[in-house]
């Protein structure tokens, strides 16, 4: 079996989406929130340097205007003014010359803030006195600061120094005699180191920060840096760069040293230079580092919330529906009685709901469409018709229950067979084919096929008239059905109808001839007994006249029977005891009716309770005595194969209660108590051809023996006139049985 | 003031100057020249020479380096004579990282400290013309096409003394300016060392126009010869001056003079001035007279010796640029100090490790029709095969 994903159910992805959209609203949150508190850390850092850089500033410009204040000051000085004089007036080797430069390193060593002192003449700006001796007699007539000294007090700002190669600020300031007119030039240049210094006081600048100058060439303002194998091209940033191009502003780059800083970079409009203040991107950074230890932490406990709730929230919502997929698969298993909880008034609520209804209707269809179903099987399967549905092949699909009792097959056992199997004879199928083709012209019309002749499993046939429907397009059916009803019975009792016609005709004939012939007998037998008194002496006349009459007897006999057959002799019922009937049985013993021969009548008296002895029968004994001789009569005939002795009769008397319609030989017997008599030969029996005809009246199997055959069918006609009923039983070649069945008159 | 002009050029930078002139695949010199201010004519001779050294690398196909082609190109860098700003511009050159090397500047004034700033950067700079021995002094990036002024001393005493037998002599240079100071003080000491007398050395400083004082003073001590180691500009104004008074001595100049604009009026007046020069002006060398004729062509007017120098200039540092088969600027320098003789317009360059070449040196008449060869002066140490 595949492993199913999580993600395959309904509860799954629920939690998935639910899992996946908290993550999306967390994770943004939280890069928000980190985003934000990084763009404030930065902001606060950028804020911090900024008001640094404000201050170094500041500071830049009040240290420069010190010193400014000190040029002013120094060109008041008188000590400069006489030995400058002198100086100029007597040149550069007079002892002038060493007091003003003694003078001016002494000034030097005070000033801290100052690099060098220079005296230029304004004769070509020639350097007349100074602390470096380089550029002493130096013409510096192309220097700014000499030039416009010359005018006023000056601050040449950061330019490169020629001299020094070095970024240099030059304050300059005109030394001026009584006249005002302007003799010399005082050149101050200003220590960067110090400036540096200042600049560099680490107030505001946390652990990592740093503040540094720039020129306008990229060449930090601080020599200890120029010159330096790696700087020497310049130092270069993005910040350096956008100060230079005269930007002011801050970000976050890596600096000339590679570190990744917060710069703030402005240039120094005045004073040709770049500011920059700037300090490690990790320091800045310190602080979010804890804050994003509590943000992970916060994330992932807000993380298993979410988890928690998503399960929640997904048992919530499909809950009912998994109670409704529960209900659903129980009602797809066949059960109708399944309800779902309606647990709440939403959409969902509301597809309970509907599932509710839909399953009472489903169920309501399904208990009409079954009882229909029982309805209509009853009709078919209770009927005693058969039902077949074929298949285009002629193989039976459906086939009623009513062939199990019919021809004895079970249902299941035929479908898929032929029917053709079940017909008795070619001809039959040869009618059955006719029929389908005549039945498949007219399609969902019911035609009639007329009578088949099926066989059952003892090959007995019956008669069924049948009626074909072609319902092959019918996709409810998809088959030929075939209506048969059994009409063998109704045959038969036509056949018996015309038998009985023919007796009574024949009984009729026999009737009226044995009246007329009794008369004649009588006639007859009155001259006889007058020939036998008359001629009792003549003894020849006397044994003829005794012979007539014997004969007339016989003839009596004769007509008397025939007269019975006929219900012409009236039949005089009474109610007796069983114990009469009986006794009359007995009497019969040892006797042949008609004289000759013995027989053994054995009836175990001693076997018959009181009660049944004296059970009440309505029946005339004499006619009933009469039957029963002509039965003994033909047990005995049965048995002509064997010596006197051997013949015998078994007789047997019980009590028999039969409960609903029992049906022997096609008579219905109604249900009552009734003595049942069996009386049995051993004898040669009979085929079933015999047995069925044994009763037809001038049936016999003993022509020659100038038998009438009325035996049988006399003894028929008494006991059924008496109401009783005669079965007969036979095997060929094992002997016969008869039953008399004689109604009990209620209970004594 | 130096932010404006730091912007000025800034600009210059960024608008494609009519003069840069650049390829796809090039390799950029610096070219640090007056191109105006009181010496912009020494820029322009100068700027002559770069382009015709770049034009005829162009029809020789450029430099192959490896697989690549590369054509010269030159970055323009206006000195305006100013060393602060040369300076600047320098710095700045360097450190935009665009250059391979630097061609000038010119004059000593501003190549001095241009040398220092290289020399601390590493990065290679050749002067065509900057004599001033401080130029090169200790440095190992930097050389220089040119005799330094201490051998220009030294060969005008001799053409004075052994030439022309001049006994006396009087300088008159610009006291304010390291070129001609230096030149005096060398000439000076020469002049005294073989055996002439210097009977005066009058300074004046730069910008000065009335030499009248000067030149009365020079007539009041009446001297065999006038030693004249300043610019153009300011020969121009002192030999008409001195000719003016009545001066009818020998007038010398030193390698500043080159290709005087004199006007034609004046012109009469310049007739027998001698000046020490890189250039010979030589036209019976096939070579040199080919150089002036192509030159005349291209640009009309008189030759100077910066064109040739220049020239060389950027002919030396291409010739390292191919022997140190690459950009490198270590290797470009290493390729420069190797010793070695080169030909160039301006006379066999003798380098022996040092930035300053052994070179002839040429003393120039300047005649009615220009300036005409008149002697070759060898160094005494110079290979004699060459």
């Amino acid at each position: 079996m595949k492993k199913k994903s999580p993600f395959s159910t309904i509860r799954g992805r629920l939690i998935g989406l639910i899992l996946i959209a908290s993550a999306l609203v967390l994770g943004s949150s939280i890069l928000f929130l980190s985003m934000r508190t990084k763009r404030e850390l930065i902001d606060s850092a950028f804020q911090r340097l900024s008001a640094v850089a404000e201050i170094k500033e500041d500071t830049i410009n009040r240290w420069i205007e010190e010193q400014r204040r000190e040029a002013e000051f120094l060109i008041q000085r008188p000590t400069l003014h006489t030995l400058a004089m002198e100086t100029l007036k007597s040149g550069h080797d007079g002892t002038s010359a060493d007091e003003l430069k003694a003078y001016l390193r002494e000034l030097l060593i005070h000033k801290p803030d100052l690099e060098s002192i220079l005296l230029l003449s304004t004769r070509g700006g020639e350097v007349f006195a100074g602390t470096e001796e380089d550029l002493t007699g130096e013409f510096l007539l192309d220097a700014k600061y000499y030039k416009r000294g010359l005018l006023g007090l000056y601050v040449e700002n950061l330019y490169p120094s020629p001299y020094t190669l070095k970024p240099a600020i030059t304050v300059s300031a005109p030394l001026r005699n009584e006249e005002n007119t302007t003799f010399a030039v005082l050149a101050l240049q200003l220590e960067l180191a110090a400036m540096d210094r200042i600049i560099n006081e680490r107030t505001g600048l946390g652990e990592t920060g740093k503040a540094f100058l720039v020129d306008q060439f990229n060449v930090p303002v601080l020599g200890r840096q120029y010159g330096d194998k790696s700087f020497r091209r310049g130092i270069h940033s993005p910040g350096i760069d956008k100060a230079l191009k005269g930007g002011r502003g801050s970000g976050n780059y890596v600096n000339h040293e590679g570190v990744k800083v917060l710069g703030v970079y402005r240039w120094l409009e005045g004073r040709n230079m770049a500011l920059i203040v700037e300090m490690e991107e990790r320091e800045a950074f310190s602080a979010i580092r804890s804050f994003y230890l509590f943000i992970i932490a916060l994330g992932t406990v807000l993380f298993l919330l979410a988890l928690f709730f998503s399960f929640q929230i997904a048992r919530t919502i499909s809950s009912p529906i998994l109670n409704i997929r529960d209900a659903a698969l129980e009602v797809s298993r066949g059960d109708l009685n399944v309800q779902t909880e309606v647990q709440s008034q939403d959409e969902v609520g509301e597809l309970s709901k509907a599932f509710n209804g839909m399953v009472d209707e489903l169920r309501y269809l399904y208990d009409t469409v079954r009882s229909n179903e029982r309805y209509f099987k009853s009709l078919i399967e209770g009927a005693f018709d058969l039902i077949f549905v074929l298949r285009r092949d002629g193989t039976i699909s459906y086939v009623s229950p009513a062939v199990q009792t019919l021809l004895g097959r079970s249902p299941g056992e035929l479908v898929g067979t032929p029917m053709n199997e079940l017909l008795s004879s070619d001809t039959e199928r040869k009618k059955l084919k006719e029929a389908v083709l005549s039945a498949k012209e007219t399609p969902g019309e019911t035609c009639l096929g007329g009578n088949l002749e099926f066989i059952d499993t003892h090959k007995e046939s019956h008669i069924f008239a049948s009626s074909l429907c072609d319902l092959l397009s019918d996709p409810a059916v998809k088959g030929i059905v075939i209506n048969s009803r059994d009409i063998s019975k109704e045959e038969e009792l036509k056949r018996r109808l015309a038998q009985a016609q023919k007796l009574e005709a024949v009984g009729r004939l026999a009737g009226r001839i044995a009246h007329d012939f009794n008369n004649l007998l009588a006639g007859v037998s009155g001259y006889a007994t007058l020939l036998a008194e008359d001629d009792r002496e003549d003894p020849e006349l006397l044994e003829t006249a005794q012979a007539i009459q014997k004969i007339v007897r016989r003839g009596a006999d004769l007509t008397k029977n025939l007269l019975a057959f006929t219900k012409s002799q009236e039949m005089h019922p009474r109610v007796v005891e069983t114990r009469q009937l009986l006794e009359r049985i007995e009497k019969l013993t040892g006797t042949r009716p008609g004289g000759g021969g013995t027989y053994l009548v054995q009836i175990r008296r001693d076997e018959l309770t009181d009660e049944f002895l004296h059970q009440s029968i309505y029946i005339d004994l004499d006619r009933i005595e009469t039957a029963l001789s002509h039965i003994i009569t033909n047990a005995l005939e049965a048995q002509e194969s064997k010596s006197e002795e051997e013949r015998e009769i078994k007789l047997s008397l019980e009590e028999e209660i039969i409960s609903t319609n029992r049906e022997i030989d096609r008579e219905v017997i109604l249900p009552g108590r009734y003595m049942k008599l069996t009386l049995s030969d051993p004898g040669e029996g009979m085929d079933g051809e015999t047995l069925i005809r044994a009763m037809d009246p001038f049936f016999t199997t003993k022509i020659n023996q100038q038998r009438l055959g009325l035996g049988l069918s006399i003894a028929y006609g008494i006991i059924r006139q008496a109401g009783a009923y005669m079965f007969l039983d036979s095997v060929r070649g094992r002997g016969t049985e008869v039953q008399l069945l004689f109604p009990v008159q209620g209970a004594p | 003031l130096a932010f404006l002009l730091f912007s000025s050029c800034a600009e210059e930078r960024d608008k494609p100057g009519e003069k840069d002139v650049t390829s796809t695949k090039e390799i950029i010199l610096g070219a640090l020249l007056p191109m105006s201010g009181d010496f912009d004519f020494l820029g322009k001779d100068a700027l002559e020479g770069i382009e015709l050294a770049r034009k005829d690398l162009q029809k020789k196909g450029g430099i192959k380096l490896g697989e690549d082609n590369y054509q010269l190109g030159y970055k323009l860098l206006d000195t305006e004579g100013d060393p602060e700003r040369t300076v600047g511009l320098v710095q700045k050159l360097i450190n935009s990282g665009r250059a391979v090397g630097i061609i000038g500047p010119i004059m000593s004034s501003l190549a001095i400290p241009a040398a220092g700033i290289c020399e601390n950067a590493g990065f290679p700079m050749i002067t065509p013309s900057a004599t001033n021995p401080e130029v090169t002094r200790g440095k190992t990036c930097v050389f220089r096409g040119c005799f330094t002024d201490d051998y220009q001393g030294e060969a005008i005493a001799s053409f004075l003394r052994e030439e022309m037998g001049i006994k006396t002599a009087i300088v008159l240079f610009d006291v304010s300016n390291v070129y001609n100071r230096y030149m005096a003080e060398s000439f000076v000491r020469e002049f005294t060392r073989q055996q002439g007398e210097v009977i005066g050395e009058i300074e004046y400083l730069q910008g000065e126009r009335d030499f009248t004082a000067e030149v009365e003073d020079i007539i009041n001590q009446s001297p065999e010869a006038v030693f004249l180691p300043n610019y153009r500009d300011d020969i121009n104004v002192q030999v008409k001056t001195l000719r003016e008074k009545g001066y009818k001595g020998i007038l010398v100049g030193g390698d500043a003079v080159g290709a005087s604009e004199v006007p034609p009026a004046d012109q009469p007046l310049f007739e027998s001035i001698y000046y020490c020069s890189h250039f010979s002006f030589d036209t019976s060398s096939p070579r040199i007279a080919e150089f002036i004729g192509r030159y005349r062509e291209e640009y009309k007017g008189p030759i100077s010796a910066l064109t040739p120098l220049s020239y060389d200039a950027v002919g030396i540092f291409i010739e390292a640029i191919e022997t140190a088969g690459s950009l490198d600027q270590e290797k470009i320098t290493a390729a420069l100090a190797v010793p070695r003789v080169m030909e160039g317009l301006t006379g066999p360059f003798y380098f022996n490790g040092t930035g300053d070449p052994k070179k002839n040196a040429f003393i120039v008449k300047i005649t009615e029709t220009g300036d005409r060869f008149f002697r070759k002066i060898p160094p005494k140490d110079f290979p004699s095969n060459l």
